[in-house]
């Protein structure tokens, strides 16, 4: 599967809350890293979860962390509101204090706080910058960008921000910058887009909507979809059925508190299997399965981008 | 120690909070249905429910309260109702701004403004603020003895609490004014004092060099307008504010037991309580659970074996449940610890509901009656 990205220097993901999409995200930007490409993660708006979780070290950059190294070839960041506000200012205003009079000033913070999609727009500018290696404070290049985007929604209406302001504003800074933004970022054979999501219910139903959606309103295709949290069947049909006869005719004890919990494990495979078919029928995309790996960390981190490694995308083609 | 449900009885708003993924939606539902069944009028005020939520209610929904069928759907037959609505929040700025707007003419200046258009929905906390203004619509126009709120899906939940404060603050700076004050087309009239004019004129300098004057005429056109609504939405925003901070406002935290999201849900309940919002207890969604007190391995053997199960040729199905059984009780123990420690970092006394992971989705009243149960139960 990594063909796919490794073609690709921008990659973003995104999809439903809760299924996965920065341990995903992670794990492909640390699979891109072992095949010796120089990688960079990041992670936007509130909190950066990860690093701390994983316990990295930091990379300062004066008194700010600026980073966090996860090896030799993969950094982790945190692109912060504020800081990507004033990135921007730097390249746009020709002078120190200037800049300093647009982020301190309190009017102008207020209005950079409300006027619509300013949050999301610097965000994208810094993204750019990034990718083309001149970004003030990444000055290295990286051969694969991996972010972590908000899921669905917000990922929509983020993505959009420059095609809106190119409709707003012909000409001056912010309409340049969004030009060059939309360069990148609407080029799929520079930019993938992935969706994570898992083999239930509403993860599968937001992700073919969410699909359908960042193809109507921003004009940008999912090749490829990350089904996550996939587990292994354990019973077959029939012994199914056969457990479903049992439940029904022994007297309550050990027995058939064992025989329940198998029962229960069918069911949760059924349903599993029953989305996974859904969302294969419903998406044409190239899949890849994601096991259920325990416990939680880097070494969840490394398994996953060995499967990552190992496994090829199955082409599925359906209505 | 009190159940989540007791912790409940005397508001009149209950908030869900919680990351994304851990099943709000559908818990929220469930609360609200639990709650009319113990003969209250309910309403749930749900953002975005899966369409099969709104077939498990038995009706399509709408930006207004329906009423939820319990007769047929449950055979309820008591004095308890249950309403709900999804937030329409295009529909609900539409309607907010047509109510303050007194000249219709500002209304479709605003509506067909190009930044409203392009980019209302990227304005920083809309669908928070709407929502919000939904809620004290249902307080105010209507009579309802608890509403139940499931939180918008925020980058991040604290924006959905913040909203009306933010929005009052931005406005109090009468930020609208500013601009236009400083705006050139109009500067040689209304700029009296000489800082202002200073200011103005590197505000304009920046706000140039940094957006281009093209883009810059649009957002003034967009606050021009914005200005003729400031005062009214001031007003009503300050409102907003006071009814979170009610004492018969309170707020539920729903996450899994996930060690990350957990992390998570622990600093929101910090969070909750700093900004001066009632804090009620803790959800834990889709628990795992062992049978450890009915279960012996030897015991369970020797019974499927009168049963006949392990005749051959498979005794390998033995292996099999023996590892789906191990699997259960792993989980299960690694759940229990996880849980402990959130508990004893976190508010140890805060009611807390644990609701089992459900075999089967859930697609009709009954379904939300397995998960309401509960939330009238202590933790085991």
């Amino acid at each position: 599967m990594l063909r796919h990205f490794l073609q690709r220097q921008l990659i973003l993901v995104t999809g439903k809350g809760g299924v996965g999409k920065t341990s995903c995200g992670l794990s492909l930007a640390y699979a891109l890293s072992e095949q010796g490409k120089k990688v960079l993660f990041c992670e936007i708006g509130g909190r950066a979860s990860s690093p701390i979780f994983l316990g990295l070290t930091e990379v300062k950059q004066g008194a700010a962390v600026l980073s966090w190294k996860f090896n030799s070839k993969l950094t982790l960041t945190h692109l912060e509101t504020s800081a990507v506000i004033q990135d921007y200012f730097r390249d746009a205003l020709p002078y120190e204090r200037l800049v300093r009079f647009a982020t301190n000033n309190k009017i102008l913070s207020r209005l950079w706080a409300a006027a619509p999609s300013f949050n999301e727009f610097v965000l994208l500018n810094s993204i750019e910058k990034i990718c083309q290696g001149t970004h003030p404070r990444f000055d290295e290049r990286y051969d694969h960008v991996v972010v972590d985007l908000h899921a669905s929604g917000h990922a929509v209406t983020m993505l959009g921000v420059p095609k809106g302001i190119n409709r707003i504003a012909k000409f001056g800074a912010i309409a340049e910058r969004a030009t060059a933004i939309g360069k990148i970022l609407y080029d799929s054979r520079r930019t993938a887009l992935t969706i994570v999501t898992i083999p239930e219910e509403l993860p599968v139903q937001e992700s073919v909507e969410l699909k359908q959606r960042l193809q109507d309103e921003v004009g940008m295709s999912v090749e490829c979809v990350i089904l996550n949290l996939i587990r292994e069947r354990h019973f077959s049909e029939k012994e199914g059925t056969g457990f479903e006869r049992l439940l029904g005719s022994m007297n309550e004890g050990s027995g058939k508190a064992l025989i329940r919990l198998a029962a229960t494990e069918m069911k949760h495979r059924q349903r599993q299997e029953h989305w996974l078919g859904r969302i294969k029928d419903c998406l044409a995309v190239r899949f890849v399965e994601l096991p259920v790996i325990i416990p939680v960390g880097r070494s969840r981190i490394e398994k996953l981008a060995t499967v990552m490694g190992e496994v090829t995308l199955t082409q599925e083609w359906g209505g | 120690m009190e159940t989540v449900l007791e912790a409940i009885q005397d508001k009149k708003i209950v908030l869900w909070a919680g990351p994304g993924g851990v099943g709000k939606t559908t818990s929220s539902a469930a609360l609200a249905l639990a709650l009319a069944r113990g003969g209250k009028k309910i309403c749930v005020l749900t953002i975005d429910p899966a369409k099969r939520l709104a077939d498990a209610l038995g009706t399509n929904l709408t930006n207004q309260p329906t009423k939820i069928d319990l007769q047929s759907g449950l055979g309820y037959s008591g004095e308890g109702e249950l309403w709900c609505l999804m937030l329409d929040p295009k529909e609900t700025l539409e309607d907010l701004i047509r109510s303050h707007a007194n000249d219709s003419k500002i209304v479709d200046r605003v509506l067909n403004n190009t930044v409203f258009n392009q980019l209302s929905g990227a304005m920083a906390g809309t669908l928070e603020y709407t929502a919000i203004e939904k809620l004290y619509d249902l307080t105010t126009n209507f009579s309802f003895d608890i509403i139940v709120v499931d939180t918008p899906p925020s980058k991040s939940v604290l924006d959905f609490l913040e909203a009306p404060d933010y929005v009052a603050r931005f406005l109090e700076e009468n930020i609208f004014r500013w601009f236009v004050l400083f705006d050139p087309k109009r500067a040689s009239r209304s700029i009296t004092s000489s800082i202002l004019q200073r200011t103005g004129k590197v505000i304009w300098e920046v706000l140039s060099k940094a957006l281009g004057a093209d883009f810059v005429d649009e957002l003034l056109e967009f606050f021009r307008v914005m200005e003729f609504l400031a005062s009214d939405f001031r007003l009503r925003a300050v409102s907003l504010g006071e009814m979170m901070r009610s004492p018969k406002t309170g707020t539920l935290v729903v996450g899994i037991c996930d060690p990350v999201v957990l992390k998570d849900v622990g600093f929101l309940a910090e969070e909750i309580s700093k900004r001066k919002i009632e804090f009620l207890g803790y959800v834990v969604n889709r628990t795992a659970f062992f049978p450890r007190s009915l279960f012996e391995l030897e015991t369970a053997r020797s019974e499927l074996e009168t049963v006949g199960v392990f005749k051959d040729p498979s005794a390998e199905l033995w292996d099999r449940l023996v590892a789906v059984a191990d699997e259960q009780r792993t989980a299960t123990e690694t759940q229990d610890r996880v849980l402990d420690e959130f508990r004893s970092e976190y508010r140890q006394k805060a009611p807390l509901a644990m609701i089992p992971r459900m075999a089967e989705d859930i697609h009709d009243l009954s379904g939300l009656m397995r998960v309401a149960g509960h939330f009238g139960a202590l933790p085991v």
